[in-house]
This record gives structure tokens, sequence and C-alpha cells, in this order.
């Protein structure tokens, strides 16, 4: 075997959706998941195989199978790409059963070519995004969240959803800014011809009133999960849900806990007890997304906005001549008609690297500043008035002389004061 | 070698540092009085906390070990200006504080009745009361030897070390190329 060459996986049969099925060799892809395991498939490079975990109960196996049965005679159509753009996959759907010994044992999928793709999570934090190459700016930030409320809503129109909607689970193409959502098993579906729960959530992405419970309504789940997206990834990584306390009536540490509560503080209408954190720039966000933003985070009738209305709203945006972007003065992309984002989250940024640096230098220079205060505050020398009061306002009572002595005659006197204290000690214990 | 070798070792060195770095000024006679007496007090310590075997200082003395070093004490911060010698609570408080002479004398009275009456009511509870009154007293004591303490460090002590820690820091960075 060739240094390079994968070892062995499986061999196994794909059975395709006309249930025409061939054999095929697996090899190992070095990656595992809590369900199973994902091997390429030699001489189909385009696809990759999902084995599940021989760990999984026969019952569980069973409703996968059910479910991928379905999934791939039911391929959802989704949103059209130009001809130019090649290779990208929107959706790991299934397209292939895959059987082990007769035996149902996981589905073959498209594969996403992780070298054009990152994961969205990156997209939040500018710097590790531009680690993986992918300079950030707002225009490409609203292209993505279109794309995505695009591909979201095509499902939602086949009456599927995702549930567990989080940015770990999207890539995004770096160069076409399409988005891939990954573990389409897990998805929920809702057809005529077939039922299938999807029970996992993710407490920070999971709306307020499916905590502590089941998801009943798994589209408006996913429109809670993208809002929080789309917030997420125009307002530099912030959650939706992150905020400070400034009362003292108790504030959940953990964000799952502020969804709960509904402590949403970025909202148009102020929050008493929450403000927003420093660093936010929500409010050099139009109008327009804010109004979505304030709808999908407090419900009005419990009506969150449809991934369908996100996509309509930020079409607006997203295209390079729809007219919703502009430049500014510095050369930032910026939403037309608003405050720079970059120009604000730069200013703030400043402001707080100079404090750093201030309080940095502070820290530094407090040892010395200390010694020469508690030495000037003892011998009554500050040549600040604020601070020669200060003290003489704190050591009024009792006065002390400057010591005129050499330290080393007052170091001997002390010591000897201290010999002293030990014998009145020994006398008296 | 022994530990009683050690602390005198520790105490001998102590007090050749002292005699060398000692001001080259006269002292105060009540302060020269009050030195002596504690030099007699400390040898007393000295030799019964550390070289006399256990149970040879005298059992009597146990009771009105307190009161002897509130009464020497007395008797010094009294005796001394009284002889115009000057007045020894200085050196207790430290010399440094800015009072009046007459603000001296009164501290000094002060000090001198403070010891006394702890002498006294040492006495008392060591004779008519219980062995736990008298040790109850004695610890309480220790409150006082404390504020002492605190007196000094915070307002000698820290002084002193800050000059220490600049001295220190000029020598070391006169020394750095």
């Amino acid at each position: 075997m060739g240094a390079t060459e994968k070892p062995d996986g499986p061999r196994v049969r794909l059975v395709w959706p006309d249930g025409q099925s061939d054999a095929a060799q697996l090899r190992v892809l070095g990656k595992s998941g809590g369900a199973g395991e994902v091997f390429n498939i030699e001489d189909r490079p385009e696809l990759v195989a999902k084995i599940y975990h021989e760990a999984l109960g026969p019952a569980q196996l069973a409703k996968y199978e059910r479910k991928l049965h379905w999934m791939v005679g039911n391929r959802p159509a989704l949103p059209a790409i130009p001809s130019q753009y090649r290779g990208i996959v929107q959706l790991a759907w299934p397209v292939a059963i895959v059987m082990r010994e007769g035996r149902f044992a996981g589905f073959a999928m498209e594969k996403i070519d992780f070298a054009r793709t990152l994961e969205l999570d990156y997209l939040l934090n500018r710097r590790q995004a531009a680690g993986e190459g992918f300079t950030v700016d707002f225009g490409k930030l609203v292209t993505v969240c279109y794309n995505l409320a695009t591909l979201i809503d095509c499902l939602h129109g086949r009456r599927i959803a995702v549930v567990d909607l989080k940015p770990i689970n999207l890539k995004v193409y770096k160069s076409e800014l399409y988005v891939s959502i990954l573990d389409c098993d897990g998805f929920h579906i809702d057809a005529a011809d077939f039922v299938a729960e999807a029970p996992q959530v993710t407490p920070e992405y999971l709306a307020p009133e499916f905590h502590g419970g089941a998801v009943r309504l798994p589209q408006s789940q996913d429109s809670f999960a993208l809002a929080t997206i789309v917030f997420r990834l125009l307002n530099y990584g912030i959650h939706p849900y992150a905020g400070l306390a400034t009362g003292r009536q108790p504030y959940p540490t953990e964000l799952a806990g502020r969804i709960r509560q509904g402590l949403y503080p970025y909202g148009r209408q102020v929050m008493q007890h929450v403000l927003p954190t420093p660093a936010s720039v929500h409010d050099c966000l139009p109008d327009a997304l804010r109004t979505l933003f304030d709808r999908s985070f407090v419900p009005i009738n419990g009506s969150r906005v449809s991934a369908g209305e996100w996509a309509a709203t930020l079409e607006r945006y997203a295209g390079r001549h729809s007219g919703g972007m502009a430049h500014c003065p510095a050369g930032h992309l910026k939403f037309a008609g608003m405050d720079c984002a970059s120009c604000r989250r730069e200013g703030i940024l400043q402001v707080h690297a100079e404090r750093h640096r201030k309080f940095a230098a502070r820290v530094r220079a407090t040892p010395v500043r200390a010694l020469k205060y508690v030495r000037r505050t003892l011998r009554g020398t500050h040549t600040s008035p604020f601070q020669a009061a200060l003290a003489q306002a704190q050591l009024n009572p009792i006065q002390i002389a400057p010591v005129t002595l050499p330290l080393r005659n007052v170091l001997a006197i002390e010591i000897l004061w201290a010999l002293g204290l030990f014998v009145t000690y020994w006398w008296l214990r | 070698m022994s530990l009683a070798l050690v602390v005198t070792a520790l105490l001998a060195a102590a007090l050749g540092l002292v005699w060398y770095w000692r001001p080259r000024r006269a002292l105060e006679p009540g302060i020269r009085f009050l030195l002596a007496a504690y030099a007699v007090l400390g040898a007393w310590a000295l030799w019964f906390g550390l070289y006399a075997a256990p149970g040879h200082e005298p059992a009597a003395l146990l009771l009105v070990k307190p009161t002897v070093m509130y009464w020497v004490l007395a008797c010094t911060l009294l005796v001394a200006p009284a002889l115009g010698w000057g007045y020894p609570v200085k050196a207790v408080f430290g010399a440094y504080f800015v009072f009046s002479s007459t603000e001296w004398r009164w501290i000094n009275r002060g000090f001198a009745l403070f010891c006394a009456v702890l002498g006294t009511i040492n006495l008392v509870l060591a004779t008519a009361y219980s062995r736990d009154d008298w040790e109850g007293f004695k610890f309480s004591c220790m409150v006082n030897v404390l504020a002492v303490l605190m007196l000094r460090i915070v307002f000698v002590w820290i002084d002193t070390l800050v000059r220490c820690a600049i001295a220190l820091y000029s020598r070391m960075k006169s020394l750095l190329p």
C-alpha cells in the first residue's frame, strides 16, 4: 500500500433510486460523527458514503432506513445555480442507499469539496475567515445570508425542515458564496406520504418556545435559527441573546437561558435590564432587516419571519447591482443610507485597543506608582494638589516626619524594635 | 547544631548588624534605659526559653510574667521623664511621629498607666481568679501587641520597605549594562 493510499473500508452495494445497484469499495476518509462514519467511494469521486455506527440499535437503524428510502426518492428542487458555477452541492442529500452484506448500512451523498468551502462558523470571526483565505465584507455576508435563506425556503416548500440549523452544519463556497447544508439525514420531514422527526437540537439556536419540549413547529424553529445565524453574520459573530445585564435582576449566564427568557437586547424597543454588547453594530443595519430580526426574536402572535420573507428582503442587498449596498469613504461596503458598520466596528475596536493599552500601561506602572504614592504619602511630598489633599485627609490625625536617617540606620533601629517585640511576646505569652 | 545555638547565632548576627548600622548619634537616656531593661528581659527569655531545661524557670513566675513585663515597661516610662531622660514611648511607637513635647509626655504617661493597669489586672486575675480567666486575659492582651505592631508596620515599616526596594532597584539598575 502506498504512503498516501487510504486503507480499505467495507465493500458495499449502492442501491440507486431506480432500483439498480452497483458494488462499491469504500475507502477510509477519517471523518466520523456521532451517528456514523463517512467514507470515500472508489471510482466515484463525486460521492461519499455515510455508514452508521453498529452501536446504533436496530430500531434506530430501521428509522434511518425508512427515512433515507424516502429521501433518496424525493430529492427537493433547490435554488438554481448559474451554469458557470460547477460542482456546487447545496445539500448533502442522499442519492443512494448503502447496503452491506444484504442489510441497510447507510447512504451515499454528493461530496462537498472541502477545499472550495469553509465552515460558516469561520465567517463569524473575520480573522479566522482570513486565515482560511476568505476576505469578509458585508456584501459577501449578505449574499451568504440570502443564499442560505433561499435554500431553507426551498426545503420548507417541500415541508422539510433542518431543525438543527447551526453554523457548524453549514459550509460556504469561498468563491461562489453558495451554502451547503450537511447532515441531511437529521432533517424533519412532514410530507404527505412520509413523516420523520428530527430529535437533534442545539440550545443556542433553539427558539424559546421549544426549550424544555419537543419542536412542534420545525419550520418556525428553522426561521429562528436562520434569523440567529443572519444576525451573527451581520453583527460580527455577536449572538442576538448576548448582552450585558444592568439591573439587579438575575441574568442567565448561558445563552440558552437568555433565549428561554426572551432577553433579546438588540431590538428597536429598548430592553430595560439588558444592554447590547458594546461591540455590536446592529444599529448600522437597515430598518428592513432590523424589523425582521425583531419579528423573529420577539414574534407577534407567535408568527415568526419565514425563510421566504428573509430571502425576499435580503435579495435587495445581495446582488452587486441591487443598489442596497454602497461604499463608505473608507472603501468599506455598507448598507446604503446607513452608517458604515465596518468603520463603526473599527472605531469600537480602536477605542477598546486604546483602553487596553492604557490599562496595560497602568498595570505595568502600578507597582512603581504605588511605591511612589506610599512614599510621598508618608513623607507628605505629593506634588498633585488633589493627592496631597487626599493624603493629608487620610493621615491628618497622625503625621510622620520625613525620615532623614540613612536607610541602614533605620534598618538597625527596626531590627532592634522587632527583637524587642519578640521579647515582649515571650513575656506575655 | 541545636536550635538554641542557631537562634543565638541568628540573634548575635542581628545584634551585630544593628551595632554596625547603628545611628552614630547619642541616644536619649530614656531609650537607653528601656534598651537595658529589654536586654535583661531578653536575656532571661533566651535563657529560659532555649537553654534551661523545662521546669527550671521559677514556677511562681509563670503567672506573673505579664505583670513583670507590664510593670517594667510602666516603671521605665515613668522613671525616665522624671529623671529628665526623655520619653521612652518614642521608641515603642516610633520617633518619626510628629508630636509636640507635651503630646509625647502625655502619650508616655498614658502608655505607662495603661501598662501599669494591665500588669495589675494580670496580677489580680492570676491570684484571685481561675486559670481559664487568667489565660483569657493574657491572650486578649496580645491584641495590644498586635496593635502596636500594626502601627509600626503602617507608619514605619512600609516606608522602610519602599526605601529598601528603591535602593535595591537603583543598585540593580546601576549594575546592568
